[in-house]
């Protein structure tokens, strides 16, 4: 190959991440630049309980709130859920179904979120407002159950290859030493897979951050914080739901859009910091695979 | 009264026909190639049976077989009876990790736990919260001691297991077999990824465990079968060609396979 070629190819290459990694970076400063009017003039009472845009109060913390806990909902479903069914299917499925089972689970990833949103807000919020008695199905548990199932996937799948990526020898050795299965599994395997464990967690965490469609269509929208607060019950407000909802009734330029804006900013934070941290904990060392 | 005098004699005589494991017609199947082909033969207690033969002729599979670790490989089929201590272990109902903790293994590969040298010593053993932290010491140190890895390690017992040599990974592994108190060692050519001092430290090592151990031990090193060996068992495409005490299948092999094998390392087969 020509010298020239593969000088082109090179910064063919170079370009291409470049332009990638400064949209990021113009995103980011877009949402900084857009948020800055809400920071200056409201400064800490953005962190208030009350948003209500007649009377120019901007308080995220509600939205802030619903966010976590139907994050939170969802994950503690979602990892016992998702570990178990990945122990089974790469531990104790014969290979030759385990394609076939993996591959079906995955197909809970393609399916489309507003999808979930519309099963959400015809059935399962009509069964959850039945089995609890409640005015309305549309609530912060609803949202969270339904989240942890879009979630899901991302889990199985990374905690099956957690799995699959641990060489054999440690099983065979285990079991060489007169282990039961679920002993393995235990002592053996989930100390090993754990690294690897912590970033499906995380990157299954910052999926559910950002889900919006489905988590809108149910969640109730109503900026309140649960009374009492663990009462998950109640219609809550998540950060892409409210902006999913009010992005549209705001005028650009105004501190409402402004205050909209920041909550953006705040998202893309905590998402980015979760994302840093689970590449880190995948690509961790002291792994001792060969 | 004649009686009581032959008793003694007798059991002289059953010890010293002591054969632990018994072998019967043992075929596998994987998929549709046979790896094992009619093997019969008998393990003697306390002493040192090296399986010796070229590579491929189903050594690993023959030793695999004997604490029914094959068992998951895909498409493989059993036929034929292994008894141990007078027990078919082919049966289906025999609780494997039993089974396990009475025939032990030592594989290839070194492969310790990431964990310190201390928890990978204890790793096997059954109830470990019950156990006493002097116990635990007790028994790393007795079986780190065993092994010849007492003085290396006794300084660093709760280092990183990995942080060792292969050589001393590679004895470490065997103490861990060791702790569980097995009766009969399986070694599945535990020298051939070491250097030769390590390969020679466990070499001498096995001598001095035959003692308290049965030791089923595979090499493709002839020189180190002759080193250790008490029994030979030669094993040629799957086929049993010859078994007997070391020294006669050395120096006299009955079978002109045999001959070729051990003088030359050449088998046609």
């Amino acid at each position: 190959m020509l010298g020239s070629t593969n000088n082109i190819g090179k910064y063919y290459v170079y370009g291409s991440t470049l332009i990638s990694a400064f949209i990021v970076f113009l995103i980011f400063s877009i949402l900084l630049v857009n948020s800055w009017e809400a920071v200056t003039t409201i400064g800490l009472d953005l962190f208030n309980l009350n948003w209500n845009p007649a009377t120019r109060e901007f308080g995220i913390w509600s939205m802030l709130f619903g966010t976590l806990v139907v994050t939170f909902i969802a994950l503690l479903i979602a990892v016992p859920l998702g570990v178990a069914t990945a122990i089974f299917t790469s531990e104790i499925l014969p290979s030759t179904y385990r394609i076939v089972v993996k591959s079906l689970l995955e197909l809970l990833a393609g399916i489309p979120s507003i999808i979930f949103g519309l099963i959400g807000i015809a059935f399962f919020s009509i069964w959850i407002q039945n089995i609890f008695d409640l005015q309305s199905g549309r609530t912060i548990l609803t949202a969270g159950i339904l989240l942890s199932i879009m979630i899901l996937p991302t889990i199985i799948t990374l905690t099956d290859d957690a799995f699959n990526n641990i060489p054999s020898k440690y099983r065979e050795t285990a079991k060489g030493l007169g282990l039961y299965k679920y002993e393995i599994i235990k002592e053996v395997l989930l100390p090993i897979a754990k690294p690897d464990l912590k970033g499906a967690i995380l990157l299954a965490f910052g999926r559910a951050l950002g889900e919006t469609m489905a988590v809108m269509l149910v969640i109730g929208s109503i900026d309140k914080i649960p009374d009492p607060i663990y009462n998950w019950l109640s219609p809550g407000q998540t950060i892409t739901s409210k902006l999913g909802r009010e992005i549209a009734e705001t005028s650009f330029g105004s501190v409402h859009f402004s205050a909209m804006i920041f909550m953006g900013l705040l998202l893309f934070i905590i998402v980015l910091i979760l994302t840093i941290i689970s590449q880190n904990s995948l690509k961790s060392n002291g792994r001792l695979y060969e | 009264m004649a009686e009581k005098a032959l008793k003694p004699m007798l059991s002289v005589v059953e010890k010293t026909q002591d054969k632990i494991i018994q072998i019967k017609d043992l075929q596998i199947w994987i998929n549709e190639s046979r790896i094992l082909n009619n093997i019969t033969l008998s393990i003697p207690k306390n002493e040192i049976t090296c399986i010796i033969g070229p590579s491929g002729s189903g050594k690993s599979t023959l030793i695999r077989s004997i604490n029914r670790i094959n068992d998951e490989v895909p498409g493989i089929s059993t036929q034929g009876e292994i008894i141990f201590n007078g027990l078919s272990i082919n049966n289906k109902n025999i609780d494997l990790a039993q089974l396990r903790t009475q025939i032990g293994m030592v594989f290839q590969k070194p492969c310790v736990f990431p964990k310190s040298i201390k928890e990978n010593v204890l790793f096997g053993i059954p109830h470990l919260k019950k156990i006493s932290k002097l116990e635990k010491f007790q028994i790393a140190e007795e079986n780190l001691k065993a092994v010849s890895l007492w003085k290396e390690v006794a300084h660093r017992l709760h280092d990183k297991a990995i942080s060792l040599s292969l050589g001393q990974q590679q004895r470490l592994c065997i103490a861990r077999t060791l702790a569980i108190k097995p009766e009969v060692i399986l070694l599945d050519e535990p020298t051939s990824s070491l250097d030769p001092i390590s390969a020679r430290a466990i070499e001498d090592m096995m001598v001095r465990l035959k003692k308290k151990y049965t030791i089923i031990f595979v090499t493709h090193n002839l020189q180190q079968a002759k080193r250790i060996a008490d029994n030979l068992v030669f094993i040629c495409d799957g086929k049993l060609i010859e078994q007997g005490p070391a020294s006669k299948m050395l120096s006299c092999p009955s079978n002109p396979e045999t001959k070729a094998y051990v003088t030359d390392e050449y088998c046609e087969c």
